[in-house]
């Protein structure tokens, strides 16, 4: 089944953002906690090195190759064999990652919310949905992202009724051991950043003939500043 | 083999030809055609020393005006020109939509339509009168949508009175009525209308192309065009919208949406439409745009309200208790210590005995359902409550959606919703919060996947095509609304002057 359909790149964004932060807001603040210890709300900034540099790649790859996904110009890079290895293991590497992605998902639930249902339940229902979405395309996976993400976007403004509880003074002092542990703690992020590159593979199914790199380093952007959002509270709430 | 022989004998085709010049066989064909029909009249008459008959269904035809004006010429005037004298007849009576018809087959539409037929011996031709006439409603205010600020006209039965209505709203030659014939009994006219020039001409092509290729027996309300021309047949969601507000159709005229009129209703449809049009009531744009945006958020939120606060519920009363203050937990608690049922049944059976209660007050005469009603209320709200067959909370939460439902101004929207209620609150039963979660999640989907003749449904927010919040979850000030919503293909941005906000400084120009 080939993909037909065509994606603004504002509706990219809308892909990519949720793709990314999801997982990455509950599991990265304690880690880049345990690094960067006080300094971690600058470790999202730090960490977007990575994320740049990947959009660029993959904006570069795009322009060379256009209107291809990262299977079919990897055999025109590596030849035949080398790049289907290469295809073969990308896809095995996001059959996996998805793999991750659902599993963490029925932890977070099976751990915090419904202790005692079977944990397949929560898999099955989600892969289920997710086919869902996949077997109507990508303009339906885009459609119901613009959605989605909106809703937990507003959703997340939330945090900020907590406005009395926050303490400012637990910033400091600011940079206390160098600039190492931001650094170390923004390595941590470097795992999500570099998912960015799966706008290679959504970049065959935008709109437009020319593809500018502002859309990614946008989305890069906001990516970062969701992240710094979340960190920043955490470590002003919980200290 | 006792089937084939039935339909066999009941495909008596019309033949496709033309009159023979002898009277008797014409006549013949059409008192074969209406045998045991004893509402078609035949009239012979001798014209001149012609000998003539006309043929017309009685309660169809304007007999009045068929004897002033029709058999009172022919008989009295007894000179007609020989040579050429269908011609000649038609050159002295009086009446203005005269035809000269051919074959059998106009011959029958005339006289089904209510247009007396003349046949005329020697005369290949036949001529019918445009004097039909039927007893019909009255213009009345339309019952299924009331308006508070507006035009208190509806549509009625009769098709040509509905594209009248129309026509005196929208008086630009641009506006097109293109016309159909559906049913092959019923033979409908079925009439698309759109303006030239606002409608991609893609989308009226379309539309004309699954209106073809509808062949059924008959056409008795716009809901059997709509089943058979939309795009996802399985939703449970309308992906037309219909209305017998002759100002809501030329509203959706002017934004380039087509309608579709059907004889013997008084629903126009209306495509294509998305899932924000469903939401949209034209008090919106009658009433101050401050008003408007409040009544749809309001619409929007209960919509929420309707679709997920009983599963809500149940999912939180049943497995996330922590979730809820510990007051109010308390107080549901010692509502529901005396409930022999689970949340969930419980749930059930009100939505149900709800749901039962409506439809029993819709199909009852009014004297009736308002007893029905009454008595129905009274038995759920009050003595369900004490005799500890459901908690109190319970029936606020049922009454709440009951009204929510409500909201929806357009009622093929609120049957969606009051459906898909139910596998909503059974998922918030078996799986909590997390149930309902994914119902929303695959309600989204849907949605997204939906298309209305080739309109995405959630357009134009999910497609975030300009202008996107101009008149979906708000509505904005009509001076701002200078485009109009982009449908599919050819599109004619601009509705109006731009810069039309008014103001105390433009009356000095």
């Amino acid at each position: 089944m080939l993909e037909k359909g065509k994606i603004s790149t504002l509706q990219m964004q809308f892909i990519i953002i949720p793709t990314i932060i999801a997982t990455g807001i509950l599991s990265i603040p304690s880690m880049a906690a345990q690094l960067a210890v006080h300094d971690m709300w600058m470790t999202p900034i730090a960490g977007s090195i990575i994320g740049f540099i990947t959009v660029f790649l993959v904006w570069k790859l795009h322009e060379l190759f256009p209107r291809m996904t990262p299977i079919q110009y990897n055999e025109k890079i590596l030849g035949k064999i080398l790049g289907s290895m290469l295809s073969f293991f990308l896809i095995f590497f996001y059959l996996h990652n998805t793999g991750l992605i659902v599993r963490q998902y029925t932890d977070f639930i099976t751990m915090n919310v419904l202790t005692e249902t079977p944990e397949l339940i929560f898999s099955l229902s989600i892969m289920v949905v997710s086919a869902l979405a996949v077997r109507g395309g990508i303009e339906v996976i885009a459609r119901s992202a613009v959605i989605c993400t909106t809703i937990f976007m507003l959703s997340s403004l939330s945090l900020l009724l907590l406005i009395k509880d926050m303490d400012v003074s637990l910033l400091l002092p600011i940079m206390e051991n160098g600039i190492t542990p931001v650094l170390k703690g923004g390595f941590v992020f470097g795992a999500w950043y570099s998912e960015l590159f799966l706008l290679a593979f959504i970049f065959p199914f935008l709109n437009r003939e020319k593809i500018s790199v502002k859309p990614g380093i946008l989305a890069t952007i906001y990516i970062m500043l969701i992240f710094f959002y979340v960190n920043f509270l955490c470590l002003l709430y919980l200290g | 083999m006792f089937r084939r022989t039935k339909r066999s004998a009941k495909k008596s085709v019309v033949p496709n030809q033309s009159f023979s010049e002898k009277l008797e066989e014409n006549v013949s064909f059409f008192t074969n055609l209406y045998e045991q029909s004893t509402d078609v009249v035949f009239h012979s008459v001798s014209i001149g020393n012609r000998q003539a008959t006309i043929i017309y269904i009685e309660g169809l035809t304007d007999t009045q005006k068929l004897d002033e004006q029709v058999l009172n010429i022919l008989l009295a005037e007894a000179e007609f020109n020989e040579e050429n004298f269908l011609q000649s007849v038609e050159n002295r009576i009086p009446v203005s939509n005269m035809k000269k018809i051919a074959t059998y087959v106009e011959g029958i539409d005339e006289i089904s339509n209510g247009n007396p037929i003349l046949l005329v011996d020697g005369e290949k031709q036949a001529l019918s009168f445009g004097i039909a006439k039927f007893e019909m409603r009255s213009i009345a205010e339309p019952e299924a949508e009331m308006a508070i600020r507006g035009p208190r006209e509806g549509f009625t039965e009769s098709i040509g009175v509905n594209t009248s209505l129309l026509r005196r709203i929208i008086k630009d030659p641009a506006l097109k009525m293109k016309n159909l014939q559906i049913g092959k009994y019923t033979k409908t006219k079925v009439v698309i209308s759109y303006i030239d020039g606002l409608a991609d001409p893609g989308l009226i092509k379309e539309i004309e192309d699954r209106l073809n290729r509808i062949k059924i027996d008959g056409v008795l309300e716009s809901g059997y065009i709509e089943q058979f021309i939309e795009d996802n047949p399985y939703s449970p969601f309308p992906q037309m919208l219909f209305t017998e507000r002759p100002d809501v159709v030329s509203g959706n005229l002017l934004e380039g949406r087509a309608a579709i009129f059907i004889d013997g209703t008084p629903f126009c449809l209306i495509a294509p439409v998305s899932f924000f049009s469903l939401f949209q009531s034209q008090e919106d744009y009658y009433d101050r745009f401050w008003v408007g945006t409040f009544v749809r958020s309001l619409r929007f939120l209960f919509l929420g309200i309707s679709l997920f606060l009983p599963a809500i519920y149940v999912a939180v009363t049943t497995f996330h208790q922590e979730m809820i203050p510990t007051n109010l937990m308390l107080s549901i608690a010692s509502s529901r210590e005396a409930v022999p049922f689970p949340a969930i049944i419980e749930v059930i059976i009100m939505e149900i005995a709800f749901e039962a209660l409506r439809e029993a007050g819709i199909r009852l005469p009014k004297q009736v359902g308002s007893a029905v009603s009454i008595v129905g209320a009274l038995v759920i709200g009050q003595a369900a409550v004490q005799a500890g067959i459901v908690s109190a909370p319970m029936i606020i939460v049922v009454s709440i959606t009951g009204i929510a439902s409500f909201l929806v101004p357009r009622y093929s929207m609120g049957l969606t919703v009051r459906l898909l209620r139910f596998p909503i609150i059974l998922l918030g039963g078996a799986i909590g919060l997390i149930g309902v979660m994914l119902a929303f999640i695959l309600i989204i989907i849907h949605l997204s996947s939906l298309r209305s003749f080739g309109l995405p449904y959630l357009g134009p927010i999910s497609t975030l095509r300009k202008p996107v919040f101009q008149d979906t979850l708000v509505r904005s000030p009509l001076w701002k609304m200078d485009y109009r919503p982009h449908l599919t293909g050819k599109y004619n941005p601009r509705r109006q002057k731009e810069n039309l906000k008014p103001g105390p400084k433009h009356h000095s120009e």
